[in-house]
């Protein structure tokens, strides 16, 4: 791979990148990282999807734990993405992308959350970008995340009801009052 | 959105736990006791790209922490994707990330693509190449602009914009819009593209390389800008990568990692570029990556006209699709960052979630680490290095 290093001329730069990340894996290696991944957590099932993604489906109450080794033990150090889905009646699901960008593995983690219970341990104190996207699931999916430092809305303004990315969510605003159309 | 005072989560304003109010002068010279206190920046001020509202708390000239308000421009982007077809979705992608809308479409047909294994043509990826770098430049040229504006220096934006406009020109012949094109299509793009417009962008090609000296004449070398941006607001590796940055933000810290190299996708494995990046993750190293980053653009570019292969610009694609039931992530190397599309399907021909990954909303998590620590001025530095879109973050 070409690299080009700029030097804004400091003199302390390092002449070799801090972390040189792998191409994304695919065939033979995507096992591998599956056996890897099997011999660290025995319990979880990883499924290797054709599109080159791990998945696996945590628990909830094991969340934490699954990640702390998913970070430390396999190298998973990067979070692409947390985000919820909502399943009507099968309750709620979070959904985790990450990457270990050093070896170019990626993982999807799944954690279902029942609907009367919704909550789910937050990974903040692993993955520090996770918070604002906690926030979010917060906010529009009414997720909450234990242990997160500071759970407020984010996108919406405080005080606001319901979470709209719900299927269930109902607008109870009152309709707005529209202006004739001017005539010409 | 909630008030001042109840959206500051720095530890330092619990400690005290009493209201924070701005100094008053002491009467009695000697007795000089300060306070920390919390100033608003935005959401209407320009150096906030857009609606940004930072809750600043600073002590004297120095910030103590930064509590970013963001959500002003929110409009349900998700939900309201829920209702279309995929189809109807690409137009709307324009919308989040309004600077880079060539990338954003190219992040969701390339995720229903995924899904459908659908075969693209060889001149459709060429085009959507083409089109992809064109915008990277097109978008960093306005970044460049509002640098520069940002720290006092007004010419170079006028110089920006002089060459933004031609790029915009370009877009505009062939997508008929100049900010919101509208323009991929699932199994390809919706227009071809012309002799006479590829010759439009080699000569564009010939001349942007002197444009790029002149900036750097312009700012580069400028020693106000190296005083102002040199160590300023330093993010290193290990920090990047656990705040999940991405593109240059990452890039700038140390860590050489591009999608279009490391997850290629199009045709970006056929062709020669290198990953620009430096070790510094200030603010002088994030300007220099971008920079350098419209240099290797137009190598790209350059490569990517002279491979340009006739045939189809519009595979066969469904008329009405319907995507497997499962989820699927894509993702493309934004101007800003990773762009990402990830799709819930139930089967159906809308998704039945979708949810997008935003550079900015990520980077911008960012704002405090950087600014600690900094005078209240070189917030200003820091935010236009970032290069946010609040688009992007609001949704």
């Amino acid at each position: 791979m070409s690299l080009r290093k700029i030097s804004s001329g400091s003199g302390s730069s390092q002449p070799v990148p801090a972390l040189m990340p792998a191409r994304v894996v695919g065939g033979a290696a995507l096992a591998e990282s599956a056996e890897r991944l099997r011999q660290e957590l025995p319990q979880l099932e990883p499924r290797i999807r054709p599109d080159g993604w791990l998945e696996i489906a945590v628990p909830r109450d094991s969340l934490l734990e699954v990640s702390s080794i998913l970070r430390d033990r396999l190298g998973y150090d990067y979070l692409l993405l947390l985000s919820a889905v909502d399943w009507k009646e099968k309750g709620f699901q979070v959904v985790l992308h990450l990457q270990n960008l050093a070896r170019g593995e990626r993982l999807i983690a799944t954690v279902d959350v029942p609907r009367e219970d919704p909550r789910c341990p937050s990974v903040v104190s692993l993955w520090p970008t996770a918070n604002w996207h906690e926030r979010e699931a917060w906010d529009l999916m009414g997720i909450r995340f234990d242990g997160h430092p500071d759970l407020r809305r984010i996108l919406l303004k405080e005080g606001w009801q319901g979470h709209p990315l719900r299927k269930d969510y109902e607008d109870h605003r009152p309709p707005r009052d529209r202006l004739p159309r001017p005539v010409r | 959105m909630p008030d001042a005072a109840a959206t500051v989560s720095g530890a330092t304003r619990e400690q005290d736990g009493e209201e924070v109010r701005p100094t008053a002068p002491d009467s009695e010279v000697g007795d000089l006791h300060t306070e920390e206190m919390m100033i608003n920046m935005g959401p209407q001020h320009p150096s906030t790209h857009g609606v940004l509202r930072a809750v600043v708390t600073i002590d004297g000239e120095r910030v103590v922490d930064v509590d970013s308000d963001v959500g002003y421009l929110h409009r349900c982007f998700e939900k309201i994707c829920e209702k279309l077809t995929y189809h109807q979705i690409i137009p709307y992608t324009d919308r989040t990330d309004y600077l880079a809308g060539m990338t954003n479409e190219l992040a969701l047909v390339l995720t229903v693509e995924k899904a459908l294994g659908l075969e693209v043509p060889r001149r459709a990826q060429f085009i959507r190449t083409i089109m992809s770098e064109l915008q990277r430049i097109h978008s960093h040229l306005l970044w460049f602009g509002t640098f520069g504006l940002d720290l006092g220096a007004t010419t170079p934006f006028l110089y920006a914009f002089r060459d933004r406009e031609t790029i915009s020109d370009l877009f505009e012949e062939i997508t008929g819009a100049r900010m919101m094109y509208n323009y991929m299509r699932v199994g390809g793009v919706r227009n071809d593209v012309s002799a006479a417009w590829v010759k439009k962008v080699r000569t564009f090609l010939r001349q942007f390389p002197a444009a790029l000296r002149e900036y750097d004449d312009l700012l580069t070398g400028n020693p106000i800008l190296k005083a102002r941006t040199r160590g300023v607001g330093k993010i290193n590796a290990r920090t990047a990568i656990a705040y999940g940055a991405s593109g240059p933000v990452l890039r700038a810290s140390g860590v050489p990692y591009d999608l279009r190299k490391h997850d290629p996708y199009l045709v970006y494995d056929e062709l020669e570029f290198d990953v620009a990046w430096a070790s510094e993750g200030d603010v002088l190293a994030r300007y220099q990556v971008r920079l350098e980053e419209m240099r290797q653009s137009l190598r790209i570019l350059e490569q990517a006209l002279e491979g340009l292969p006739e045939g189809e610009y519009l595979g066969k694609a469904p008329r009405i699709i319907k995507l497997p039931p499962g989820h699927y992530y894509g993702h493309v190397e934004g101007p800003r960052g990773e762009v990402g599309c990830y799709i819930v399907s139930d089967g159906d021909r809308k998704p039945y979630r979708l949810h997008w990954r935003a550079p900015s909303f990520v980077h911008l998590q960012l704002l405090p680490l950087m600014a600690r620590g900094h005078l209240m001025g070189d917030m200003v530095a820091i935010i236009g290095s970032i290069d946010i879109v609040m688009g992007e973050v609001d949704r």
